[in-house]
């Protein structure tokens, strides 16, 4: 008894201290490291001259850039503007392509009648269907919003009829025999078993939206992030073009989190 | 009659899987349906429970259907007290009473994912017992367990089937549950029912010094001792 209380005394004020979640946490800390490193190296490149500044400009310079870009109201104009567009088309794809792929997956006629000519577009690299847009939409909003529209439509399409047809027939028979009706059928056994397959589809259709974004942005715009970029150009401001490159980052960044703290809310069950 | 078949035919192409299957189920009663695999008991069931209609001949229940298979088909998104009352009217409160005959009232807030083959299996049953069914068609519902689950998932049938009276069509491929539970034996071969027999014997069904020695061994393994009454 009195050697179990002695190692409990010996082991309480260790397990108190810090020592184990700060081993915890030093692996992600030490994944840092190398970004930091490059960082640094890139400083030093273009401090000592190495990396001329009309290539690429410091990371210092960028952060200056992007400080000036906010204190003139030009960065948050400009992302408020991409952000509406994204948004927009994100939301027009994304309806599109959730009613055809659920007309899709639960009826024969949307089967037969809606897929193949939706499989047959996802050979079609949409980006390249810019010049299309452009002649059909004008160079005003309307075709950088469809563009997006575009990008979202075909991974939600995709995921959302590959998550209904692949739910367990199984479980289908089940809740017949136990009298589902049609529509509890669909909210609880249709519906919640596609859940994954559809995650899967937004977060690819996030990325694509961003990317269709950029692409459209940079085609005849006369606002937005990708208008930044393109002005910078012309202006050689590489510092400014580095700044909306990470604007862009990090919107893909904030949305991908967005869609996993979704994710692990609906699939809990897991 | 609870379950009337009356030649009943099903055939899948040129193979006839029910071939002539005359059948009943008096009100109450408890029948077991034996045969090999591919004898067509599984396709029987699937007709008295509705999913395979394209048949000739009569296939008649009288009452409600509930069933419970092989493998308990719960719905992982749902809570377990969501999955028994699901598709009824019921309530929680209902849900937990119904889950006690199972003994399981403290996984009701549990996602199925967490239970163990046997517990899901008796949620299942759960699942089929709080609809009131006049027919209990039971999928072979202990197949997956192994031996000492599978003896209590027997005994709790058994108990539930003497407290709710309701009909049970019972179908196994082992011989020893078949006798211990049913009032009735049927082999199906062939897809026709080919041997009846009727099992009069007072339940439990166990020679008595067999039976303690059985019980103390059972007990020494851990399978309680209310599933086997």
């Amino acid at each position: 008894m009195a050697s179990v209380t002695a190692v409990a005394d010996q082991v309480r004020p260790q397990r108190n201290r810090p020592g184990r979640t700060r081993r915890r946490a030093r692996i992600p800390l030490l994944r840092l490291a190398s970004p930091v490193a490059i960082v640094l190296i890139w400083q030093l490149a273009s401090s000592t001259g190495l990396l001329p500044s009309r290539l690429l400009a410091s990371p210092i310079a960028v952060v200056r850039a992007a400080g000036e870009l906010i204190a003139n109201g030009e960065l948050t104009s400009a992302l408020g503007i991409s952000v509406v567009r994204a948004f927009l088309g994100f939301l027009i794809g994304a309806a599109l392509g959730g009613l055809f792929g659920t007309l899709a997956g639960l009826t024969k006629v949307g089967d037969i009648g809606i897929d193949p000519p939706m499989q047959a577009l996802r050979t079609l690299p949409h980006l390249g269907m810019i010049p299309l847009f452009i002649t059909w939409f004008g160079v005003g909003e309307a075709p950088k919003i469809a563009i997006v529209a575009f990008g979202v439509a075909l991974p939600i399409y995709l995921h959302v009829y590959a998550g209904i047809r692949g739910v367990d027939r199984k479980l289908l028979e089940a809740t017949r025999v136990l009298g589902f009706s049609r529509v509890q059928r669909l909210r609880h056994v249709v519906f919640p078993a596609s859940t994954e397959h559809v995650m899967v589809g937004l977060r690819l259709a996030f990325a694509s939206a961003w990317l269709s974004l950029i692409v459209g942005e940079q085609i005849a715009a006369d606002t937005g992030i990708g208008y930044l970029i393109n002005n910078a150009r012309d202006f050689l401001r590489i510092d400014v073009i580095l700044v909306g490159l990470a604007v862009y980052a990090i919107l893909g960044l904030l949305t991908d989190a967005g869609v996993r703290l979704i994710e692990r809310r609906v699939l809990r069950w897991r | 009659m609870a379950v009337t078949v009356r030649g009943l035919r099903k055939t899948f192409g040129e193979r006839a899987v029910l071939d002539g299957v005359d059948l009943t189920v008096a009100r109450g009663e408890f029948v077991a349906l034996l045969g090999k695999s591919g004898s067509g008991k599984s396709t029987l069931l699937r007709v008295l429970a509705g999913l395979d209609g394209a048949v000739e001949g009569i296939a008649d229940v009288a009452g409600s259907v509930s069933a419970a298979f092989q493998e308990p088909r719960l719905l992982p998104w749902r809570k377990v007290w969501r999955n028994v009352v699901l598709g009824t009217q019921c309530s929680r409160e209902q849900a937990v009473r119904a889950l006690a005959e199972v003994h399981l009232e403290d996984r009701a807030d549990a996602w199925p994912g967490t239970l163990s083959g046997g517990e899901a299996q008796r949620v299942s049953l759960a699942r089929a017992l709080i609809r009131e069914p006049s027919v209990l068609l039971l999928d072979e519902p202990f197949g997956a367990l192994d031996a000492l689950t599978r003896l209590a998932m027997g005994g709790l049938v058994q108990e539930l089937w003497r407290k709710h009276g309701q009909s049970v069509l019972l179908v196994t491929h082992d011989v020893g549950e078949a006798l211990t539970l049913a009032d009735r034996v049927l082999v199906l071969e062939d897809g026709r029912i080919s041997a009846e027999h009727r099992v009069d014997l007072p339940r439990p069904r166990a020679e008595r010094e067999l039976l303690a020695l059985r019980d103390t061994l059972l007990a020494e393994l851990g399978v309680e001792q209310h599933a086997l009454a």
